[in-house]
């Protein structure tokens, strides 16, 4: 199974690898997008220019870094829904990356998808988490346009990311493991994340009054519930404990959310996987494998992870015998 | 040509204006709101000799529900003449495609690409070329139009209203949701502590008892959130006429 990392810069390359990163991925938003459309409509679904490679030049050497280490390097063109008029101009960038170096691209966008299978670009497709993978009814959807690889949504536990693999076929399954724990589906979701200091709708903290039917209970639970994602952190989400799980059922691989964020956290982030993924290779034992990715965690952060921050609640719940 | 909404529970068409082509079940943001078997058969029996047609709204769904909801729900539907889908996800269309290849899809709001947030409309960070691109819908993609067209038989795509576009030539027809634009849906649900829907195995839909209002200094407009769901409404209400003009589901209330 393969350790995905987010990649920002050329100079993370090495120790990234080091940590123990098998693939890459990354943003880099040409100049003919940000000129016209700016960054928070983004081409790939980041709206702050630290989560780009910042130039050209340091983008061509990220991607000779990469290629010099023999590790993959995947291009996000994740946008939603691109503007038909700009294909032309997409697929000429897309073929440049591929001159380049560039393995695959992660998409979004079925229209985008065609376009670039049209045009003979001779690289991967990934869909991305935006295509809502939560069936294997939409793999052999997006398995029709040569998708390679389907990013999985967040919200599938264990049990239904077996089921898939047993159905995916020749299409591999990529699983989120760590960081980036969203409230909402990001395959279903229209906030937009323009502030430039990084405060995004779906974590403001609002005022809230209840319309309908008035039950205290009910309205006071609600409301707590509500209140929870506010104080949430995304960086302390983690799926840690599922990993052999996820390789024993044929996951290809793990990737880690982060693109933008600092290259320590980058850096801790894929040496957690790697731990987990090395002290568990081969093990099947539920509880011993959860007693390790809580170990790995809590030395890490310095505290121990909660239901509310794990990709896989479930474990939570077979604990409490529900 | 308006649908009408009838909330998660309801059979009674009372309440439906004498002008309405069809009605409209379901959910795009839960399983739990789509009907039960017998509320759907309940459904089917007012509808019978009324020449309404029924449109059942589809929210993302697992392999289990596809099976085990969505099929029985299908089949009963198609007691009515003129029965559609209003799929939630792709692999809703390629399936039922692939069972029923007479059976009228649409793709639903959440496949439209629009990122429709309470913050498009003022946010003082975007340009009108950005905004532009958010207010787009798969409608726009020509050869994805296509595709759909010759693999599905689909003519028409959901989208959320934002004003009338004119439609090009090749383009898909759409079909208006209003006046609730669809802003996003968690798998959270508040009702149930935040438990994720593949552990909430039985829901008393404790959100149709209301919702929760969100105001934001920052936001023109209020969010509301039903449920798993969250909505608002970016008009004054004047668009009606605008809207009566174009085929479109009407939600009564929040969704």
């Amino acid at each position: 199974m393969r350790i995905l990392s987010p990649v920002d810069s050329p100079r993370e390359v090495d120790v990234l690898i080091e940590a123990g990163a098998d693939e890459f991925y990354g943003g880099y938003l040409p100049p003919f997008w940000e000129e016209k459309y700016g960054s928070i409509a983004s081409l790939n679904r980041r709206s702050y220019r630290e989560a780009n490679v910042p130039s050209w030049e340091e983008f061509d050497s990220l991607l000779e870094e990469c290629w010099k280490r023999g590790i993959p390097f995947y291009l996000t063109l994740n946008a939603p829904l691109l503007p038909e008029e700009e294909d032309g101009e997409i697929l000429d960038f897309a073929r440049r990356c591929v001159d380049m170096g560039v393995s695959g691209f992660i998409v979004s966008d079925p229209g985008l998808l065609i376009a670039l299978r049209e045009a003979g670009v001779k690289a991967e497709i990934h869909a991305s988490t935006l295509f809502n993978a939560f069936s294997s009814a939409t793999v052999k959807f997006l398995e029709r346009f040569g998708v390679s690889r389907v990013i999985l949504p967040r919200e599938l536990t264990l049990g239904e990311i077996e089921g898939l693999a047993k159905k995916s076929g020749r299409v591999k399954l990529e699983s989120i493991v760590l960081r980036g724990k969203c409230p909402n589906i990001e395959g279903l979701c229209g906030h937009l994340h323009d502030d430039p200091n990084r405060c995004w709708p779906c974590e403001m903290k609002y005022s809230r009054s209840w319309e309908g039917r008035f039950d205290s209970r009910l309205v006071r639970e609600a409301f707590l519930a509500l209140s929870e994602w506010e104080e949430l952190d995304r960086y302390y989400s983690c799926g840690l404990c599922a990993i052999p799980f996820l390789a024993k059922a044929g996951v290809f691989a793990v990737k880690i959310v982060g693109r933008g964020s600092e290259t320590e956290k980058k850096m801790r982030a894929v040496r957690m996987v790697k731990k987990m993924w090395e002290l568990t290779r081969g093990e099947m034992d539920r509880e011993r494998c959860v007693g390790m990715g809580r170990s790995i965690y809590a030395e890490e952060f310095g505290f121990p992870c909660q239901a509310k921050n794990c990709y896989f609640p479930e474990f939570f719940q077979e604990e409490a015998g529900e | 040509m308006r649908h009408f909404f009838l909330p998660p529970g309801t059979s009674s068409l009372e309440d439906i204006p004498p002008s309405t082509a069809g009605v409209v079940v379901g959910s795009e943001y839960c399983r739990h709101l789509l009907p039960t078997l017998e509320e759907m058969e309940e459904i089917v029996r007012s509808l019978s000799g009324r020449g309404l047609s029924l449109s059942l709204l589809l929210p993302v769904l697992r392999d289990r529900d596809l099976k085990e909801v969505l099929l029985p729900l299908v089949k009963k539907g198609r007691e009515v003449e003129s029965f559609r889908i209003i799929a939630g996800d792709w692999g809703q269309v390629f399936l039922l495609k692939g069972l029923f290849p007479d059976l009228k899809v649409i793709p639903g709001r959440a496949l439209s690409g629009q990122k429709l947030c309470v913050r498009v409309d003022g946010s003082p960070f975007l340009r009108e070329k950005e905004r532009e691109v958010l207010l787009n819908d798969i409608s726009s993609r020509r050869k994805f139009s296509e595709f759909l067209r010759k693999e599905f038989g689909i003519e028409e795509v959901f989208v959320n209203w934002t004003g009338v576009p004119p439609r090009k030539e090749g383009h898909l027809k759409r079909v208006y949701a209003f006046p609730y634009v669809f802003v996003t849906a968690s798998d959270y649900c508040p009702h149930h502590g935040n438990r994720p829907s593949s552990l909430v195995h039985r829901c008393p839909r404790y959100c149709r008892n209301g919702v929760v209002r969100l105001d934001h200094a920052s936001h023109r407009f209020p969010l509301f959130q039903r449920g798993k769901g969250k909505f608002f409404v970016p008009f004054s209400g004047d668009e009606e006429d605008e809207v009566s003009k174009v085929e479109h589901v009407y939600f009564p209330e929040v969704p």
